[in-house]
């Protein structure tokens, strides 16, 4: 078998040019999850013959002479909260164990119209709550840099995967940074678009104002290449936006002169791991190498994002949920005996997990009388003061250089307290609450309890900004080597 | 500062019945001490001054829109039954809701 590249626009170029077919790049990845995932758990399912069909019809288009498109024949891993027709989609719950997709999600569509080709669904945390892929219902993701450590979520599964090499790109969704997040503690690049860049149609709601899907990949080039065929208005999706679609891979390459990038003072706090503080004033160095103009700016309101989050959130994802009550899909509590109501409650209560229960709970408390107003008003409130914030500072910087996260990966079992988890999304939540965009890309290692974990930084833009971050992320990544480091699980494939 | 709301018992019962959960005092128990320590973090946004300042559900201003008032496609019949948990002929089954419920 010829050597398969390990990026997607590598992949497209030699399956479109010939070099290799689409099955042999289909069979690769499909001997490298069985070789890999078994001692790492990415993926909820695989779906090897029909991923095998895909890449067979991607040949056919070649041999034919026509063009497949400009995803040819590159394997594609999607989260387990994306609808595919004819497959399940258990968003990690029990209560969608035996639930199978009436359609596409409009990012299905799309991708298999541009000829990628569908490899399998990856675990994530249950209905996309949460920061570790703990709360996944069928079984925990290890961090490929070590399995004692969590992926990072709630797209865990997708992070891995194209960390370890199981496939060249993922999809993930981000509501509170849940594919940034996982990107820095599995070392990969993940890019959270604007707020309605991305169809949401066919993806399970979590809060819909702050749900956005978008890629994992191996550096910023294929991030642009992916986003460019997720973009774009979407009639099934009312907040899809009406924009110019994002200008691709070709226009990563202007030089970055002149570039205005901002740091927060507020994201280097003290109490971050010292090796994320000392990557991100790293980066600025490169960054002032590279002919920007680095200065250090304010985001008072970040010390109030988790707060505003976990009223919003929550409120949004316990109105969402009621939809999974037993009787239109879904599990269905098997006791005879229920009148309609108990029904309703036994079916939750069986198929809903911890995490899920926990933020129901939160969400229908602080939407019930008497206390709207003095939390959910005022947490939307204070979503206008994040928001105008950012608005203010994207009229002084283009780009917002941070940290990802606080800390390198954590060990399983870690975070027992729930707010101790939430507040692992400080520096990530304040983009979804705003609709602005947001980039993590590798930066270098930490040593933890003698173990190298990957770090993140944050590159964040204003509203329909992508382009900008990823051409600042991909000129980091021409100066810098680190989204090329491999870690040290290699199976035996 | 003092919690400026604080959570009882009760409460947790109440909004679980709300949330049409079926819980455990166990689970209650847990469920009251997790809320309160999120709920004591919220409590830092009662300090921000927030008058004058509108509420914003969405971020999403710049695409909202409204479509055409035309008719789509529905799912078809026979894929939404497909999806029920329990079905008869061309209808989801549920418990009896008239003459005051009770077992299905």
């Amino acid at each position: 078998m010829s050597q398969i590249p390990e990026k997607a626009r590598e992949i497209a170029a030699a399956v479109r040019g010939g070099d290799i077919s689409a099955v042999e790049v289909a069979e690769h990845y499909i001997a490298r999850i069985g070789a890999v995932d078994p001692s790492l758990g990415c993926f909820q399912n695989v779906r090897a013959e029909t991923a095998l069909t895909m890449a067979k019809r991607v040949d056919a288009t070649i041999s034919q002479g026509s063009d497949p498109g400009p995803l040819a024949g590159v394997p594609v891993a999607l989260k387990d909260n994306i609808m595919v027709a004819g497959e399940p989609a258990t968003c990690g719950s029990r209560i969608l164990e035996n639930f199978v997709s009436p359609y596409d999600a409009t990012v299905t569509r799309r991708l298999t119209d541009a000829g990628a080709v569908l490899l399998g669904r990856t675990r994530c945390d249950e209905f996309a709550m949460g920061s570790s892929t703990e709360h996944c219902a069928y079984g925990v993701v290890r961090n490929p840099w070590d399995p004692d450590f969590v992926p990072g979520g709630s797209s865990g599964g997708s992070a891995a995967a194209v960390a370890a090499g199981l496939v060249p790109c993922a999809l993930g969704s981000d509501t509170g940074g849940s594919i940034r997040q996982p990107a820095a503690f599995c070392g990969i690049t993940g890019l959270k678009p604007t707020g309605g860049r991305v169809s949401r149609w066919g993806l399970v709601s979590f809060a819909p104002s702050m749900d956005q899907i978008g890629p994992f990949t191996r550096d910023a080039a294929d991030a642009a290449l992916l986003l460019q065929i997720l973009a774009g208005q979407d009639e099934l999706d009312d907040t899809s936006a009406m924009a110019a679609p994002p200008a691709g891979i070709e226009a990563l390459e202007r030089p970055l002169n002149g570039l205005r990038i901002g740091i927060p003072e507020e994201h280097l706090s003290a109490d971050n791991d010292p090796a994320i503080n000392a990557a991100v004033q790293e980066a600025a160095d490169v960054y002032r190498s590279l002919g920007c103009d680095v200065s250090t700016v304010h985001l008072e309101t970040t010390d109030l994002g988790i707060a505003c989050y976990y009223v919003l959130g929550p409120a949004e994802a316990s109105s969402n949920l009621a939809r999974f009550d037993g009787i239109r899909f879904g599990r269905r509590a098997s006791g005879k005996d229920h009148d309609l109501e108990g029904l309703y409650c036994a079916s939750r209560s069986e198929g809903l997990g911890v995490e899920a229960r926990r933020r129901i709970m939160l969400g229908t408390y602080v939407l019930s009388a008497g206390y709207y107003d003095a939390y959910y008003t005022r947490a939307l409130k204070v979503r206008r003061l994040i928001h105008d914030e950012y608005a203010r500072l994207f009229t002084q910087v283009d780009v917002i250089l941070g940290p990802t996260v606080p800390s390198p990966a954590f060990r399983f079992d870690t975070h027992s307290d729930p707010l101790s988890m939430y507040l692992c999304d400080k520096y990530t939540v304040t983009a979804n609450i705003a609709g602005t965009c947001g980039v993590s890309i590798p930066s270098g290692t930490a040593n933890f309890e003698g173990v190298s974990l990957p770090v993140g930084i944050q590159l964040q833009g204003p509203v329909l900004g992508e382009d900008t971050v990823l051409r600042a992320a991909h000129h980091f990544q021409i100066a810098t080597d680190y989204h090329t480091a491999i870690p040290p699980i290699t199976g035996s494939s | 500062m003092d919690r400026k709301h604080s959570l009882d018992q009760q409460q947790v019962r109440h909004v679980a019945a709300l949330a049409r959960l079926a819980l455990t005092e166990e689970e209650l128990a847990g469920l009251e001490q997790d809320l309160q320590a999120i709920l004591h973090h919220v409590d830092r946004l009662a300090e921000v001054d927030v008058s004058d300042i509108e509420p914003m559900n969405s971020p999403h201003g710049h695409c909202s829109r409204l479509h055409d008032d035309e008719p789509t496609e529905p799912l078809p019949v026979a894929a939404v039954l497909e999806m029920a948990p329990a079905t008869e002929a061309d209808f989801i089954s549920v418990p009896r809701v008239l003459d005051g419920g009770g077992a299905a």
